[in-house]
């Protein structure tokens, strides 16, 4: 070999190197996992277009869904089975590959390898072995490519994906987002390993709050408004603590926190709400759970939060003696904000 | 004015039918029939079509909302252009337009019988085939879904067209693209048609239908990119293919087509392939009815289909029976006529057009299988399945990509038979600046797997169509040709090879521009108060304020932000469009393509006084997707008319010169100094050369417009 | 080709043929099923809902009642009529064990009380601004309704305007305790 070829060969090493460098670096990239489950979805209101894709009122509903599960660390068969229960089997642009779906992962590959067959029979080379060779070859990077493709579904799946990043900037919570584990138990164990994070102990507290156990839940939000924490956490803890004193049956240590709570964030929502509902409902104090809900009446919320406000509204009103404040109008007054019709069927 | 359209239909109708029973006897025996009535009968055929046609244009011109159609699909409040355009607006419409397209085709095929031949029993074979299609489709828009029906009380005023397809100049124009390809697949399938009912041997079907098959991949083609360029601009959901069953529709006898395109030089230059090449173009031409089925019949959902109708049946029928007779034929008849030498070996051109000719049927099979499995599946089990963009982006990724490595290696495979080292050999170089530009683009921050793949495959293309040129110059310049006669000399010779190289540069461009697009996308929603700025993906957007306003036709609201990045500041107004026909709003995106080659797409998401939601997407280079298609299309158009330019100096007609040694610019070995490097000649001189040569082409287009349509 | 790969590809050609035909036709006279939802046979879903007009917070499920929950929106044309049918059978079936409910989809309230005020209050009407109830029921748009029997299992669901016809149809067999109403056609 002269000298030249070598250094023609190493130019294109390196260059192929470089390349390679490049496509391997790039290959594992942090995976936005709400966009991934909603790009499977299937718009309902729409024909072929995904969740994802699709700028349909159902649509946003569902990512705010799948944002909510996902916070909740649900794994993605879950949350897939959650709209399945619901929209039918045809919700799923990507039939998962099984019973007769099989047909859909089965058939490309037998297409190709008769085609492969087809092409060795048509060559009459005289030099057979090669050509064989050749379509094994072929088949066998069919094979590769199904088997990766394969992995790659099932990778997609449960909780082996790492850290899902951050998906939109409407999620507040990002302390529960890397919990994908799926049970409460699981979720108990890993807690009792890390005993100094707060951001699980603040999802378990709501996980239990949903579930109903309230005595489960008050173990944890004694120890968390105790911990370390920034002051995001820790107006959170003050927060879960305050309900669930309060669901306990205390409602003025609840009353007391979600004070604190709101001490620290003036515009919290949710302590606003909560307050609201503690005033009224534990400490039968209509007048003061009115004047947080004519604070929280001010601010931007949905329509559906604002239907509940205002008839919490109405309720302590009623207790006071006051005029009702009729619902439609207030709600046609604040509730402009609600969104266009989507499509119709 | 229903009963003038109805008669230039029926006219139509019977032109058609005398049309095919001459070319059925014509076909028997030449002699019988007389050129004169066989080309009235279509010229019949295809007047009355342009009748029907211009009765329907009058009728919408004229706001006559005594036409039902022109009632169910036209407002007085359109402006002409879009007016004139509402003939395919809707389904019987379009159908209307279809028919007289594969009229024009049959009057096409008419003017090439050559009777004097007394042998041409060919063409009249094809002009019967043609015929029967026409005479179909215009049965349908005279019977099944009359276009030409009157309302007994007249509205003042119609509805319009559908929103969707308003105002956009793109969308005026992708039908009658789509119709001239998808139609102009019926001249090379009642050539391949008629040349196994006659148990015709050879390449003679292949040869005469080139230019035919050529145009037709072309409107294609640029009728796919089109759609899909609309999509972009005017859905507001930020892609331009959704794998839809319509758009697989298209896909469909595109995919087969082009497959046809490739066999067909194989078959042409080298008589091998030819029963790829006729199953091809059977297989194209039945895909396209099965997407007028699949499209128009209510079978499946879609955005894109038209309402439902007893169109289906019929076309059903239609689909069954012409699949039964050329399955028939082909299966029965294909010995006689597709005799092939033998392939020696797979590493040789024509093996590698058998590959292209694999991947891409594979390809065809895999989208109709994902586009029919939920046809299936309701029928056999009653459940509904939805087979989307996961499914057939998992599939069709690495067919893609194959298929684009296949495209780089394949040009420079020579015929006959090579050694996979030679093969190297004359790739190195291309392979080597691939390389180095994927390697440019990974210093310059770029890690996307996808994206360097194709990048190092555009490299390698690019640089390969420019050293065939330099190579096949190089020699003529030598013996002292200027660059201009050399470059004229060059690229007339090989008509079909340099159209092809052409395209094939489109193919990885489009393939470079899917990568980016897709892979390299931020995607982001925000809602925005008034005056707010947020920054989102490199840009800053302040939210200015809502904007209202109302048009001949809708009612606007927009959103107008000021975006800025660097030094660069853009208004840009997003809207949402509400039509009286339509109950839901419509998004009407608003697109900034930077000068750092990305898009931004701003979409509505909700808009009132207080907020507007907003999907902000940033895609890099996706305008490489529509530069990239339509210089596929522009492949085809470089073909034709080099083949013209061809043809005017005097040269043989064909694409390509069918000389034994296979392509001079491939298999030149004594250009290559001792160590396969070719000595590259000065770049000025063979750029001027390049340059010039467009020009001559442009000149030669230009004076040849004017003269007679016939060849 | 060989005589045997011919008659293959023939077999294979007319099975193909064969079989596409046979699947097409059936989708082209597949009419609408009134048992073809995910939630058929489940238990109803869904959390309370807020009554517009009461303020009350309603809950779907009704132990002994069959309930027919209609979703609508002002916005949805065919919606307007089957709402005055809907108002007309809340009297009809007054005297038995039907409850009526109407939910309101992704709709502005006062554009909710115009389509009351002008097709009637008889149905109990609900909201749902957030869209939640919507998903849970699987609706892809309205009108869509939803048959719940006494024991509160989904029994049916009919989208697009029902006539009174299919509606007693549905009522009558399930008053009859039918749980399977797949034989139930959508009149054409």
């Amino acid at each position: 070999m002269s000298r030249r070829h070598i250094i023609r060969a190493v130019v294109t090493a390196l260059l192929a190197g470089i390349v390679l460098f490049g496509m391997i670096a790039g290959s594992s990239g942090p995976r936005d996992r709400v966009r991934a489950i909603t790009s499977r979805l299937k718009c309902p209101v729409c024909q072929g277009e995904s969740v994802a894709d699709s700028p349909s009122d159902v649509s946003r509903q569902i990512v705010a869904q799948v944002q909510d599960q996902v916070s909740q660390g649900r794994t993605d068969a879950q949350i897939e089975q959650y709209f399945v229960d619901r929209y039918g089997s045809n919700e799923l642009l990507d039939p998962p590959p099984s019973g007769r779906n099989l047909v859909l992962w089965l058939v490309p590959p037998l297409i190709f390898a008769g085609g492969v067959l087809l092409v060795q029979r048509k060559v009459t080379s005289p030099n057979r072995r090669r050509l064989r060779v050749g379509s094994v070859v072929a088949l066998a990077a069919c094979g590769a490519v199904l088997l990766v493709v394969f992995r790659d579904r099932s990778a997609s799946d449960p909780s082996s994906a790492a850290t899902p990043p951050p998906t939109t900037q409407q999620a507040t919570d990002t302390t529960t987002r890397d919990l994908s584990t799926v049970t409460n138990d699981e979720m108990e164990t890993v807690i009792s390993q890390n005993p100094t994070v707060v951001g699980m102990r603040l999802a378990i507290i709501k996980r239990y709050i949903a579930d109903g156990e309230i005595d489960k839940a008050l173990r944890h939000s004694a120890v968390a408004v105790e911990m370390q924490s920034t002051p995001a956490e820790y107006e959170q803890a003050l927060q879960l603590h305050g309900w669930v004193t309060f669901l306990h049956g205390e409602p003025a240590s609840g009353a007391k926190y979600l004070r604190a709570s709101l001490a620290l964030a003036p515009d919290d929502r949710d302590s606003l709400w909560l307050l609201a509902q503690v005033e009224l409902n534990g400490l039968k104090d209509p007048q003061s759970s009115l004047t947080v809900l004519d604070r929280l009446i001010g601010e931007q919320m949905d329509v559906g939060r604002r239907t509940d406000v205002l008839s919490l509204l109405n309720v302590a009103r009623k207790q006071l003696g006051l005029a009702m404040v009729d619902l439609t109008t207030a709600m046609a007054d604040a509730a402009r904000s609600t969104t266009t019709p989507a499509v119709s069927g | 004015m229903v009963h003038v359209g109805q008669a230039a239909l029926l006219v139509a109708l019977l032109g058609a039918a005398v049309t095919m029973t001459l070319g059925w006897k014509a076909a028997r025996s030449p002699a019988s029939v007389s050129t004169r009535s066989l080309r009235v009968a279509a010229v019949v055929t295809f007047l009355g079509l342009l009748a029907a046609v211009a009765v329907l244009e009058d009728a919408l011109i004229g706001n006559d909302f005594s036409f039902r159609y022109v009632a169910d699909h036209h407002s007085s409040a359109s402006s002409l252009f879009f007016t004139v355009a509402n003939l395919w607006a809707g389904l019987e419409g379009s159908l209307l337009l279809w028919s007289a397209i594969t009229g024009l085709y049959v009057l096409m095929i008419s003017r090439r019988w050559r009777r004097e031949d007394e042998q041409d029993r060919l063409a009249a074979g094809a002009l019967c085939v043609a015929s029967v299609v026409a005479g179909f489709f215009i049965a349908v828009v005279l019977f099944v879904t009359p276009v030409f029906a009157s309302v007994a009380h007249p509205p003042k005023d119609g509805f319009g067209a559908n929103a969707l397809l308003q105002d956009n100049f793109l969308m005026v124009i992708h039908p009658p693209l789509l119709y001239l390809g998808y139609v102009g697949l019926v001249v090379p399938f009642s050539f391949a048609l008629s040349a196994l009912a006659l148990r015709e041997r050879g390449v003679g079907w292949v040869l005469r239908t080139q230019t035919w098959t050529v145009l037709a991949w072309m409107f294609l083609t640029a009728g796919i990119i089109i759609g899909g360029w609309w999509s972009y601009e005017v859905l507001g959901w930020g892609g331009y293919w959704a794998w839809d069953p319509v758009e697989n529709a298209s896909f469909l006898p595109w995919l087969a087509g082009t497959a046809f395109l490739h066999s067909a030089v194989a078959h042409a230059r080298r008589k091998l392939l030819p029963a790829w090449s006729i199953g091809l173009i059977i297989t194209a031409f039945l895909l396209t009815l099965l997407g007028t089925f699949l499209a128009r019949s209510g079978v499946i959902a879609s955005v894109h289909a038209f309402s439902q109708s007893n169109l289906g049946p019929v076309l059903l029928g239609f689909l069954i029976v012409a699949t039964v007779i050329s399955g028939w034929l082909f299966v029965t008849r294909m010995r006689e006529v597709a005799t092939a030498p033998p392939l020696k070996t797979i590493v040789s051109r024509e093996g590698m057009f058998l590959i292209n000719n694999l991947l891409l049927a594979t390809f065809a099979l895999v989208v109709l299988l994902g586009t029919a499995f939920p046809i299936f599946v309701e029928a056999v089990t009653g459940s509904q399945v939805t087979v989307g963009r996961p499914f057939f982006d998992r599939m069709a990724i690495p067919l893609s990509l194959t298929l684009i490595v296949a495209m780089a290696i394949g040009v420079v495979t020579p015929y006959r038979e090579a050694k996979p080292a030679d093969v190297w050999d004359e790739l190195r170089l291309s392979v080597q600046c691939g390389l180095a530009t994927g390697a440019v683009g990974v210093i310059f921050g770029l890690r996307q797997p996808y994206v360097l793949f194709v990048l190092v495959v555009v490299g390698t293309v690019v640089t390969t169509a420019v050293r065939q040129y330099f190579r096949a110059v190089q020699p003529r310049l030598a013996l002292g040709e200027s660059s201009l006669t050399a470059a004229r000399n060059v690229l007339t010779l090989r008509p079909g090879f340099w159209g092809g190289q052409v395209a094939h540069i489109g193919v990885a461009i489009l393939a470079l521009g899917i990568a980016t697009s897709g892979n390299m996308a931020d995607r982001t929603t925000l809602t925005f108060t008034p005056a707010q700025t947020i920054h989102a993906d490199g840009f800053t957007i302040t939210y200015v304020h809502p904007t209202a306003r109302r048009t001949p036709t809708h009612e606007v609201r927009g959103a107008l932000f000021q975006v800025t990045r660097g030094d660069a500041t853009r208004l840009m107004e997003p809207t949402l469009h509400k039509y009286p026909n339509q109950v839901q709003e419509l998004p009407g995106p608003s697109i900034w393509t930077t000068s750092h080659g990305d898009d931004l797409y701003l979409a509505i998401v909700a808009l009132d006084n207080t907020s507007a939601t907003l999907r902000i997407y940033r895609y890099p280079f996706i305008y490489l997707v529509w530069i990239g298609g339509l210089m596929m299309a522009g492949g085809g158009a470089v073909g034709l008319l080099l083949r013209r330019l061809r043809k005017r100096s005097g040269g043989e007609d064909g694409f390509d010169d069918d000389d034994e040694d296979g392509d001079p610019a491939v298999s030149s070995a004594p250009l290559a100094d001792a160590d396969g490097e070719i000595a590259i000649p000065t770049p000025v001189g063979a750029d001027l050369g390049l340059i010039r040569a467009a020009a001559v082409a442009l000149r030669g287009f230009r004076t040849r417009r004017g003269a007679e349509l016939r060849p | 080709m060989k005589r045997t790969s011919r008659i293959a590809f023939a077999i294979v050609g007319i099975m193909i043929i064969v079989g596409f035909s046979w699947a097409a036709v059936r989708s082209l006279n597949n009419g609408a099923s009134i048992t073809n939802s995910a939630l058929i046979g489940k238990p109803v879903p869904g959390e309370s809902l807020f009554d517009i007009e009461t303020a009350e917070k309603i809950s779907l499920n009704s132990p002994g009642n069959i309930v027919v929950i209609n979703f609508w929106a002002p916005w949805c044309a065919p919606c307007a009529g089957e709402h005055r049918m809907l108002n007309d059978a809340v009297a009809r079936y007054a005297q038995q064990n039907v409850r009526f409910v109407g939910i309101a989809y992704q709709s502005e309230n006062d554009a909710v009380t115009r389509f009351l005020d002008a097709n009637g209050h008889a149905v109990r009407t609900l909201l749902d601004p957030d869209g939640k109830a919507a998903i849970d029921f699987g609706v892809t748009g309205p009108p869509e309704t939803f048959f719940i029997d006494g024991s509160g299992v989904v029994r049916a669901r009919v989208a697009g305007a029902m006539s009174t016809a299919l509606l007693d149809d549905i009522l009558t067999k399930l008053a009859n305790g039918t749980t399977d109403l797949s034989k139930i056609k959508l009149a054409s």
